[in-house]
Parts: structure tokens; C-alpha cells; sequence
């Protein structure tokens, strides 16, 4: 199997974004822990970008191993709505908690707003150019 | 075909794509530098507005607590750590009538509960409209009128609009206006009249919520502002208070602010230091690097010169190399920094402990303008030492040494 | 159109001294095709680079087109570099990152010029055998294709005078017998060629030839 260049970097970043995105809000930026009443929006947020960030990570890894242009660009353009989709999710579908000065909303948020923006604006530029590789060809 | 335009810019472009790696370290280099100041200086003036806006905010010269609570006073002040704390309102009069006090007031603190409006426990302050001088004011940049009973004024950093309604102790208060943000604890608090704290008080004592002790509004407060007299020693004051009402803690406002001053100096210096010696760095390193491509390149200089370039135009090609360079990590690191400062600077003035408020666009938008040209001079002045080598080669001996 | 007057290179000073060049004397007409040859160290090459003005001199004169060019400041040099002299310079002096016609473009670039210079690259390509390879980078082409850039980048812009140093180094018989036919084609056209060689069959392509003898020009 003959990698490419592009594919091994576009797999490695999605790869490390979507896992960043997956274990994130459990971990280095975790979301609140549960109060008397049960679990808050946070918690919800995190459990939903477990698959986002899984499924990223994981069209991530099969990025790393395809040659094809043409598949590599409809997989980009999939994880760039999977990426949409997470921001949506954080910011609107569900939510963090209100307080600003709780972790969800001070870290949790804005980190996974940041990564989902660098995967986005790194998704597109890759795209660009994949795609004017393709007319070059 | 392509066609193709070979001036300076476009060889120093073309040379660029050629050592793809070597362009690539250099550009992360400039994005650091880039990052470090764009990032430092605005830091520096989150917590330098914080400060402005913490004077300006805390009104008081003065603050009185009973003895054991200094700290909360300060934690609820700079952190917005809620708390409450209680001692007995009579004091209020004998402050009133000592020498050198030009105005005096009280304020009563309850907490709410737990998660009950805001996901969080939040601090409430009520103040007694008729002899208030430092709630008020500020307020009144926002909401005009006199507060009603049953309504309350929420700090910037409460999760609700104007007009909605806020539930404390399974009441609902109109929520009459949205204070500014001041950058300190008293952000994350919520501001009625004695009146209004008075009926939360007895809701929550019916709802079995105990404060500390049976603290009671009508005999009891929290604290004690006081603006002292024009010209009056605050600290003569400061000495009549405690031998006149002992078993008291007496904060002086201006202590508070030199303190914060004074870790706000320290971590502004941190930043300085940091971002000088990232600079220096970043120099060196740049300079050395093109120093040893343009050693590298001798052959490549001496063709252009045999084919007319003048010495200016080859020392033109290195210094539009270091130009760009340094121009793409400029951008990027602007953009990598920003990416930190603003979406985390809740966080981050929580990490610090101190004020800490955002600039004003445009002073954002200036500092990026400065901190682009800063990075994009510092590419060609770590190059001029390699622009004034190339050009002054002997193109004649580099001939020879390659043949 | 080229005079030189008593030119001479010294090396070093008193006990070191060495002169690279010594009391040359030399006229080169427009169109003529003169060959210098020499063994290595001779002083071959130091007198082409003090023509193109690569090196200055110790003593003597140099004029070109009727203009002494010694004193010239470095833009002035350079232009005249550019425009009325082409170098065919030691090795094959191509940049590897430009492609051949962006190599044979350069020397038009470099100095502010009004018009496109891609039609006089082709044809000057299509003179030398290599308008198909126009698009290739330099490290494709063999050593005898990569002179032949370096002759058709130095006439790029119509110089009167072409400076080639052992172009036929490292070159078989049948490359170096293109080369000199090549030299010849260019003087008959009118530019004066100044070349120099170890290369022996270079005498019957020349209109004169001198030999360089310890940094002394002799007929």
C-alpha cells in the first residue's frame, strides 16, 4: 500500500484532534462533576463528543492509509460536517452549564470550540488543496 | 507554459518552497515569538484593566468584617467565592459618628443554593438604597431609576438577561438590569436592596436554609463601607475604628489594591522577562540561520551576480526571505495566541486570582498591528549580517571554489 | 568594441607577490571569435572575470564600446554585465529550482525591463536544441544540455559580447564540436566571442588565437 504524504499528516492532525476531542472534556478540560440533583448539560456535551471526537479520530486513521485523492476528499468533507456538527452540540444542541466562571463554561467550552475551529480551518485549506492537486492532474 | 515574473520577491519566494524544512523551523520560530508577545501584551493588559476597574469599583476606603474574615472579604472580591459572614449592625452607628468619616454604610451577604438559578452558588449583596455610595453609582451607569423592592441587579458574569427572572429560594426577583463587567469577584453577585435580601432571608429560613448563625437583617450585617474625609489620615481612622469597636478586621481598600498591584507587577515582569529573552533568542537563532543558508547558497549568489545581479539586489532576496518569513509567523502566531487569550480569558483571570478584563477591540486590534510589525521587522534584521555577507562576496573565488 | 590597455593582477605583497596577470594587451572587434588557451592557472580565467567586471585589477585599462569600465560603481557594472556582456561561466551555473526557461528568463529580470521575455527564451532554445525541455529542471539534463542553457542564458539579452570559460570542460568530442560550432554561428551573427580553452580543435572554429603563458598574453 503506497501512503501519501498529505494523507499521513491529514490522518496524524484529525487523528490527534479527535481524540483530544473524545477524551478532552473527561480529562485535561473536563466538564463539571455531577451535583445533588444528577448530572448538568456538561456532562451530556462530553458524552456526545465522545463520539464525535471517536469518529473523527477514527476516519482519522483510515485517512492514513488511502492513496486515493478522490476518497481522501469525500472523507475530509466528512469529518469537516462531523467537526460542525460538534461545535453545534457545544454551543447550541445541548450546552454547558450558565455560570461563566464554572469549568465547563471558562475551559471545556472555549477548548472544544478551538479544536473544532483548528480542524475546520486545517479541513478546508486541505481540501483546497487536494482539490487543486486533482485539476492540476 | 508558465509564465513567470523572477524578481527579487519571487526568488526569495521560490527559495523559500526549495528548503520547504529549513522555511518551516524558521516560520515556527517567528510564530512563537509572534505568540509570546501578541499573547503577553494582552495578558499584561487584561490584568492592568482589572486593576483600573477594581479601583474604580471598590469605592470604599474602608471596609470592616468581623475578625475572622479578611480572606472571604477578599475571595468573594477577587475570586467571586461566595460567603457570609455576620456581625452586629449597632457597630454601623458607632462608626458613623467618628472623626474623619465622610460616609457610611452597610451591606448584608446571603448565598444562594446550590445550582438553584445559576448552575452555581452565587453571592448576594444587599445594600440600603438611602446611605449606599458604592453600589449605587455603578449601577447607576446602567439602570437609572431607584431599585424597587423584589427586584435585583445582577453582575455581568450571572447567566440572564435584563427582564427575566432570577429564582432564589423558590422566589422569583425581576431581574432590573445587568451590571458592566468589573473584572473582579463582585461580577458573580447579585444586588438588592436590605429590603428585598431581608424577604430571601425569610424565604430561605423557611425553607430550613440556616446561614452560619440566626443572622437577622434587622440587627445584623455583613460589612461596613466607609468613605473617608478629604484630606483625613486614613490610617489615624483606620486606629479609631479598632480601638473604638475592637473584635473587628479593618480592610483598607488601598492595601487591597497595592497588593493586587504588586502581584500583577510581578506576573507583568514574568511576561517582560519572558518575552525579552524569547526575543533575544529568536534573533540569534534567525540570524544564525540565514547566516549558515546563505553559506550554503555562496554558488548560487555568485551565478546571479556573474548574470548582473547588483550587491543590493542579492542582499534584497535574503532580507524578502526574512520578510516572509517572519510575516507568515507573525500571522500564524497572532492567530495561535488569540486562539488562548480570548476564549479561555475567563479561566485564565480565574488561574490568576486577580481582575482581569479584556481591552477594547481597538487597543486589541493595535497591539496585533504592533505585534505583526514586530515580528515582521526582527526576520530581516537577524538577516542582515547574511545580507551584507552575500553581497559582498567574491564571486570570482566561489567560482573557483566549486571548480 | 573591446580594448585592453596594459592590464595586470598582482597577489599578495612584497615576498608573496604573485602576478596573476601581467601587462595585457588585447582588441577584440565586433564579430570576431577569439580563443585563449592556456594551461590551468595561466591566468585564463582572472582575465575574463576582470572584463566582466568580477575582479578589479591592479594596474591598466579596460574599454569597452569605447567606455573605460573599470571605475564603473556596482550598478553600473552590473547592468553592463547584464545587457551588453553574456558570461558562459566554469561548471554549469544553472539554478536547480528554476526551470530551464526560468533560468535562461532571469538575466532579463534583473534589471527593470519593459516587455516578456519568454519569446526570445524560446527561440534562443530552439537555437541551442532544447525547446523541449523548456518546463524540466536543470538536475534532468546532462552536462552537455546544461552548457548549452548556460550559452543560451548568456545571449538572453543580446549581449555584444560573449565571456565563455572553458566551456567544453567535461564535454565528449561530439558535444564539444557543437559547442564551437554553436560560438561560431553566434560571432557570424555579430557578437564578438572571447573564449578560453585547454581545448585544442578550439583554433580552427576561431578567427584569432593567443596563448596565455604565466599570466602574459601572446599572439
Amino acid at each position: 500500500m503506497k501512503l501519501s504524504k498529505n494523507g499521513i499528516l491529514s490522518g496524524i492532525i484529525f487523528l490527534v484532534l479527535g481524540l483530544l476531542t473524545a477524551i478532552g472534556p473527561h480529562t485535561i478540560f473536563a466538564v463539571c462533576a455531577p451535583m445533588e440533583k444528577g448530572f448538568m448539560k456538561c456532562h451530556w456535551t462530553a458524552q456526545a463528543q465522545s463520539g464525535i471526537g471517536g469518529g473523527i479520530a477514527l476516519l482519522g486513521i483510515v485517512l492514513l492509509f488511502l492513496s486515493s485523492e478522490k476518497i481522501r476528499i469525500g472523507i475530509q468533507i466528512a469529518i469537516l460536517t462531523i467537526f460542525v456538527q460538534g461545535l453545534l452540540i457545544t454551543n447550541w444542541l445541548i450546552g454547558v452549564c450558565g455560570g461563566e466562571h464554572m469549568k465547563c463554561h471558562s475551559l471545556t467550552k472555549p477548548a472544544l470550540n478551538v479544536i473544532a475551529v483548528a480542524g475546520i480551518a486545517f479541513g478546508i485549506v486541505n481540501l483546497i488543496w487536494l482539490l487543486r492537486r486533482k485539476e492540476q492532474v | 507554459m508558465k509564465e513567470h515574473r523572477l524578481s527579487p520577491f519571487q526568488l526569495a519566494i521560490r527559495n523559500l518552497r526549495r528548503g520547504i524544512t529549513r522555511t518551516t523551523g524558521l516560520v515556527i520560530l517567528a510564530t512563537l515569538l509572534s505568540a509570546v508577545v501578541f499573547g503577553g501584551s494582552i495578558l499584561t493588559f487584561c490584568l492592568q484593566n482589572g486593576l483600573k476597574n477594581m479601583k474604580e469599583r471598590l469605592g470604599a476606603d474602608i471596609m470592616v468584617v468581623p475578625v475572622e474574615n479578611q480572606s472571604e472579604l477578599e475571595a468573594i472580591l477577587l475570586k467571586g467565592e461566595p460567603s457570609c459572614f455576620y456581625f452586629k449592625k449597632s457597630l454601623e452607628e458607632k462608626v458613623k459618628n467618628l472623626k474623619g468619616v465622610e460616609k457610611c454604610t452597610s451591606q448584608f451577604f446571603l448565598t444562594s443554593l446550590d445550582a438553584e438559578c445559576c448552575d452555581a452558588r452565587v453571592q448576594l449583596i444587599g445594600f440600603d438604597p438611602d446611605t449606599d455610595f458604592s453600589v449605587q453609582p455603578w449601577i447607576q451607569k446602567t439602570y437609572k431609576e431607584r431599585l424597587s423592592d423584589g427586584a435585583v441587579i445582577i453582575g455581568s458574569d450571572i447567566h440572564l438577561e435584563q427582564g427575566k427572572k432570577l429564582k432564589l429560594f423558590d422566589m422569583e426577583y425581576d431581574v432590573a438590569a445587568k451590571l458592566d463587567k468589573t473584572g473582579t469577584g463582585l461580577d458573580q453577585a447579585v444586588y438588592a436592596t436590605t429590603d428585598t435580601i431581608k424577604k430571601m432571608y425569610e424565604a430561605a429560613y423557611a425553607k430550613g436554609q440556616r446561614f452560619l448563625e440566626e443572622a437577622d437583617p434587622d440587627f445584623y450585617v455583613s460589612s461596613i463601607l466607609i468613605r473617608v474625609e478629604e484630606g483625613f489620615d486614613v490610617k489615624e481612622l483606620v486606629k479609631s475604628i479598632r480601638k473604638e469597636l475592637g473584635g473587628v478586621q479593618v480592610v483598607e481598600s488601598q492595601s487591597m489594591i497595592t497588593g493586587t498591584a504588586e502581584n500583577m507587577k510581578q506576573v507583568a515582569l514574568f511576561l517582560y522577562l519572558f518575552s525579552g529573552l524569547f526575543l533575544m533568542t529568536a534573533i540569534i537563532a534567525l540570524g544564525l540561520a540565514f547566516v549558515l543558508s546563505a553559506n550554503e547558497r555562496k554558488r548560487e549568489f555568485a551565478i546571479l551576480r556573474t548574470l548582473g545581479a547588483t550587491r543590493k539586489k542579492l542582499a534584497g532576496i535574503i532580507l524578502w526571505e526574512a520578510g516572509l518569513i517572519s510575516l507568515i509567523g507573525g500571522i500564524i502566531g497572532i492567530v495561535i495566541a488569540a486562539m488562548i487569550v480570548f476564549p479561555f480569558h475567563v479561566y485564565l483571570g480565574d488561574k490568576l486570582g486577580m481582575p482581569y478584563v479584556l481591552p477594547p477591540l481597538a487597543q486589541i486590534l493595535g497591539t496585533g498591528v504592533v505585534t505583526l510589525l514586530v515580528a515582521v521587522m526582527i526576520g530581516p534584521l537577524a538577516a542582515v549580517t547574511a545580507a551584507i555577507k552575500i553581497s559582498h562576496a567574491e564571486t570570482y573565488l566561489i567560482m573557483r571554489e566549486g571548480n | 568594441m573591446l580594448e585592453i590597455e596594459n592590464l595586470g593582477k598582482r597577489y599578495g605583497r612584497d615576498e608573496n607577490e604573485r602576478w596573476a596577470l601581467k601587462n595585457v594587451q588585447l582588441t577584440v572587434e565586433a564579430g570576431e571569435f577569439i580563443s585563449i588557451i592556456g594551461r590551468s592557472g595561466s591566468g585564463k580565467s582572472t582575465l575574463l572575470n576582470l572584463i566582466a567586471g568580477l575582479l578589479k585589477p591592479t594596474i591598466g585599462e579596460i574599454y569597452f564600446q569605447g567606455n573605460a569600465i573599470l571605475n564603473l560603481n556596482d550598478k553600473d557594472a552590473s547592468q553592463l554585465r547584464n545587457t551588453k556582456i553574456g558570461y558562459v561561466m566554469q561548471g554549469y551555473g544553472a539554478l536547480d529550482h528554476l526551470t530551464v526557461l526560468e533560468n535562461l528568463c532571469l538575466p532579463f529580470w534583473l534589471f527593470p525591463r519593459k516587455g516578456e521575455p519568454r519569446k526570445r527564451a524560446e527561440q534562443l532554445l530552439k537555437q541551442v536544441g532544447l525547446l523541449e525541455y523548456a518546463d524540466t529542471y536543470p538536475t534532468k539534463l546532462s552536462g552537455g544540455e546544461l552548457k548549452r542553457v548556460a550559452i543560451a542564458r548568456a545571449l538572453m539579452n543580446e549581449p555584444a559580447l560573449l565571456l565563455a570559460d572553458e566551456p567544453t570542460g567535461d564535454l565528449d568530442e561530439s558535444n564539444t564540436k557543437n559547442i564551437l560550432a554553436l560560438f561560431r554561428d553566434i560571432a557570424d551573427q555579430g557578437t564578438s566571442v572571447l573564449m578560453v580553452t585547454h581545448e585544442m580543435d578550439a583554433l580552427s572554429y576561431g578567427d584569432k588565437v593567443y596563448r596565455m603563458e604565466a599570466g602574459q598574453l601572446i599572439k
